[in-house]
């Protein structure tokens, strides 16, 4: 076994990747894949991953390639998040969802865990307004929705949790 | 449990064409180039334009990371994710954290509070089916639940009336207890999923009806599927003159003469013997047993069909149990594993323990507690000892937590632990004033023993005699004391965990208690006046413990403070002896016995 062999990767749009099989390795989904049917040699197809979101995946798993502690990085919940992480993180929304939605698929925890602590640290100590303004969503409900809202999750569960 | 919008994704998803993404992407694809990666220009298809477009799963974890009041807060953003979060902030309610905490207010105005924001509002019809755990209910408000509400309840926590000497039950208030124990039967029977509640906890007497065939209905009407089931602040209520006696302190332990007590003893060990022949304890066996010919007993009636076959662990907090109440409760039990009292009493220790020898027979973890506030509910040697003479299979765990002082001398109860020494994997004694050779000996004759806690107060362990506490042993002796300890416990090569120290809280969240060890320049002279000992070190016996391959955590007197392990030998010697050692180590395994003051 090689840690050098290539491994290749064809995005959804069909783009090609040649990534080192050490940082495919740090993806469970194609860890798991490689183990079980072993390198044919064939590309791989990610039909649920965009060629620059796939990059931004390659990219965090290439900064941590020789990290030891990598699975378990982002355990601790009240951990900061590393400088080079938060920088890593500051893409615009939607990027931030696919890579959400694309560690979730790949299953990368640490990529997972850190992904969804940044989204986290967005909503956390904002009102509602707040909320709606970073995330960009309307206010769909009519003022009685929001009054019954208020009174069903407001007054009581604030004071019942 | 948050269904999808196709409408409203569609819409935003065009909204957010319109925003263009921010270039820190870009720059990054632009800089970055880990192998031959070809971009196509192609458009990027959107597959989460927002927050709420994310799965299910996925916003479960991020809610993991913020707080409650956060999670209010995007219930209130919009509808999706109104949809999304609500499930989160509803899944725990606590509703007796919604008052202030000044002593129990009336209960006709929390009933009214809760009218007022809860039932009107119907709350619970819409968000009633995400509660898993709900606490602080008082039964009587469960006749005002409607129909479906809390049906995927794991955990239910129910509060009655109050009794205890400080609360004396008024007549009224007695007789509506049968109609409570029918209003918590009635919810558990119609409202509840079947096989979801998982643990049951009940406050005053509820569980506990007037007559039998009322006690056999709420029974039955106990899911079958609870594992756990837990009584608080339940005083034994029909007994006015007991309750006088606890007040005044006064209060006895039924006088049970010596012979009673003898032929219980040689019953126990008689049933014990059967069990370790591996023969199960046969029926006739069984039916001598005296149940102290009460009238309540139920086990004609029940004749072996109604049973908990589930119910593992059975806990009393701050209760009084008569034996009444334990022969018509115990029936139901048959595989009762866990037996725990928290500041509760057992009033007549001898027929209920009886009773508990016959049909529990799978008793095999006992802990009994109290605090070092409440003495006049403390528990006696007697029913100690008592207690540790029910199980058939043989203790294999035990707590005991400050106990009578006395108990340690008592004769009776060493000899009932040491019955346990062949079956005990895990010990935690902790708030025994004097305790000496006899329990070191009995540390060190259990082979199975993965886990001792043992706590000391003052005096230094094992060199001071503790028979006679100023009886300082001179140096040579002192050290063949130590030695002689560590070769018995080097013997224990199961040990998992090896805990000897001062405790310094009566919780046992923080029963670790390195902090006050953890300077080494605090000088023993001033940790407590304590007996000076020798150090534990290597040279003075610690390496006969070299044989515990499993040991994870070690606490021993003075380890820390002498400086053990800053040494660069005895890290080494560490390493090689105790591969599995790990400064961090806090194993869960006394977790399930902890317990919070209501």
């Amino acid at each position: 076994m090689s840690a050098h062999s290539q491994i290749l990767l064809t995005s959804s749009e069909g783009t090609e990747f040649i990534i080192d099989r050490d940082i495919a390795d740090k993806s469970m989904l194609l860890k798991c894949m490689l183990e079980d049917i072993g390198e044919i040699g064939q590309a791989v197809p990610l039909p649920n991953v965009s060629g620059p979101i796939l990059t931004k995946v390659i990219e965090y798993c290439t900064h941590h390639r020789d990290d030891p502690n990598f699975l378990s990085a982002n355990d601790d919940v009240a951990a900061e998040i590393d400088e080079w992480d938060l920088e890593y993180c500051k893409v615009d929304q939607g990027t931030l969802y696919e890579l959400i939605l694309a560690a979730n698929y790949l299953d990368i925890k640490p990529l997972m865990d850190l992904t969804c602590k940044t989204v986290a640290n967005m909503i956390k100590a904002k009102s509602p307004e707040e909320i709606r303004k970073t995330f960009n969503i309307t206010n769909d409900f009519t003022p009685e929705e929001e009054d019954q809202v208020r009174r069903e999750n407001g007054k009581g569960s604030r004071r019942l949790s | 449990m948050s269904p999808r919008r196709p409408a409203s994704k569609l819409k935003r998803r065009s909204k957010k064409i319109k925003n263009p993404p921010s270039t820190t992407a870009d720059d990054n694809n632009a800089t970055y180039n880990p192998s031959t990666t070809t971009i196509t220009s192609g458009a990027i298809q959107r597959i989460a334009a927002s927050l709420s477009d994310l799965p299910c799963e996925l916003l479960f974890q991020i809610s993991s990371y913020i707080s409650r009041k956060d999670i209010h807060s995007c219930t209130h953003v919009s509808k999706s994710l109104s949809e999304s979060f609500a499930p989160y902030l509803w899944q725990a309610v606590d509703i007796s954290l919604c008052y202030p905490r000044r002593g129990w207010l009336t209960h006709l105005r929390r009933f009214n509070r809760f009218k007022a924001f809860a039932i009107d509002t119907k709350t619970f019809s819409t968000n009633g089916q995400f509660i898993q755990s709900l606490k602080g209910v008082y039964v009587n408000w469960l006749v005002s639940f409607p129909p479906p509400a809390c049906a995927n309840l794991r955990e239910l926590d129910v509060a009655g009336y109050v009794y205890s000497p400080e609360k004396r039950p008024n007549p009224v208030k007695a007789n509506t207890i049968s109609t409570l124990s029918k209003t918590l039967g009635l919810f558990l029977r119609c409202q509840l999923k079947p096989g979801m509640l998982r643990k049951l906890t009940v406050g005053g007497g509820i569980l506990c009806s007037e007559t039998d065939a009322d006690q056999v209905s709420l029974m039955k009407s106990i899911p079958d599927s609870v594992k756990e089931l837990k009584f608080r602040r339940w005083w034994g209520r029909q007994d006015a003159q007991l309750l006088d006696q606890m007040e005044k302190g006064t209060w006895k332990p039924d006088l049970v003469d010596q012979t009673d007590i003898n032929s219980f003893v040689d019953k126990y060990q008689e049933m014990k013997r059967a069990a370790t022949r591996d023969l199960p304890p046969t029926p006739a066996l069984m039916s001598t047993s005296t149940n102290s010919g009460s009238s309540h007993d139920l086990t004609g009636a029940s004749v072996g069909l109604d049973r908990l076959p589930n119910l593992k662990k059975l806990t009393f907090d701050h209760s009084c149990i008569d034996q009444p109440a334990i022969s018509r409760l115990v029936p139901w039990f048959p595989v009762l594993e866990t037996l725990t009292l928290f500041d509760s009493n057992i009033v007549q220790p001898l027929a209920s323990s009886k009773t508990l020898l016959v049909h529990c027979l799978q008793l095999s973890a006992l802990c009994i507690s109290r605090t070092q506030k409440e003495h006049y509910r403390k528990s006696t040697s007697l029913t100690c000892f008592l207690l540790l003479c029910t199980s058939v299979r043989g203790w294999n765990t035990i707590i005991l937590r400050f106990l009578e002082d006395n108990l340690w001398l008592d004769l009776s109860a060493q000899w009932a632990l040491r019955e346990h020494a062949g079956t005990l994997e895990a010990l935690f004694l902790q708030g025994c004033d004097t305790f000496g050779a006899y329990i070191d000996e009995m540390l060190c004759s259990s082979p199975r023993l993965k886990r001792i806690v043992v706590n000391l107060d003052d005096e230094g362990w094992p060199y001071t005699d503790p028979m006679f506490p100023g009886n300082v042993p001179d140096v040579t002796e002192g050290l063949e004391l130590q030695r002689e300890l560590y070769r018995r416990l080097g013997r224990l090569t199961k040990l998992k965990e090896l805990i000897v120290g001062f405790i310094e809280d009566d919780e046992f969240s923080s029963l670790f208690w390195p902090t006050l060890y953890d300077d080494p320049s605090i000088s023993l002279a001033t940790s407590g006046g304590r007996q000076p000992s020798h150090a534990t070190n290597l040279e003075n016996g610690l390496d006969l413990l070299k044989d515990l391959k499993q040991l994870r955590r070690v606490e021993l007197p003075d380890l820390k403070a002498r400086g053990f392990m800053k040494f660069e030998k005895d890290l080494v010697w560490t390493k090689t002896h105790w591969p599995l050692w790990d400064n961090s180590y806090r194993g869960d395994f006394w977790d399930k016995f902890t317990h919070l003051h209501n």
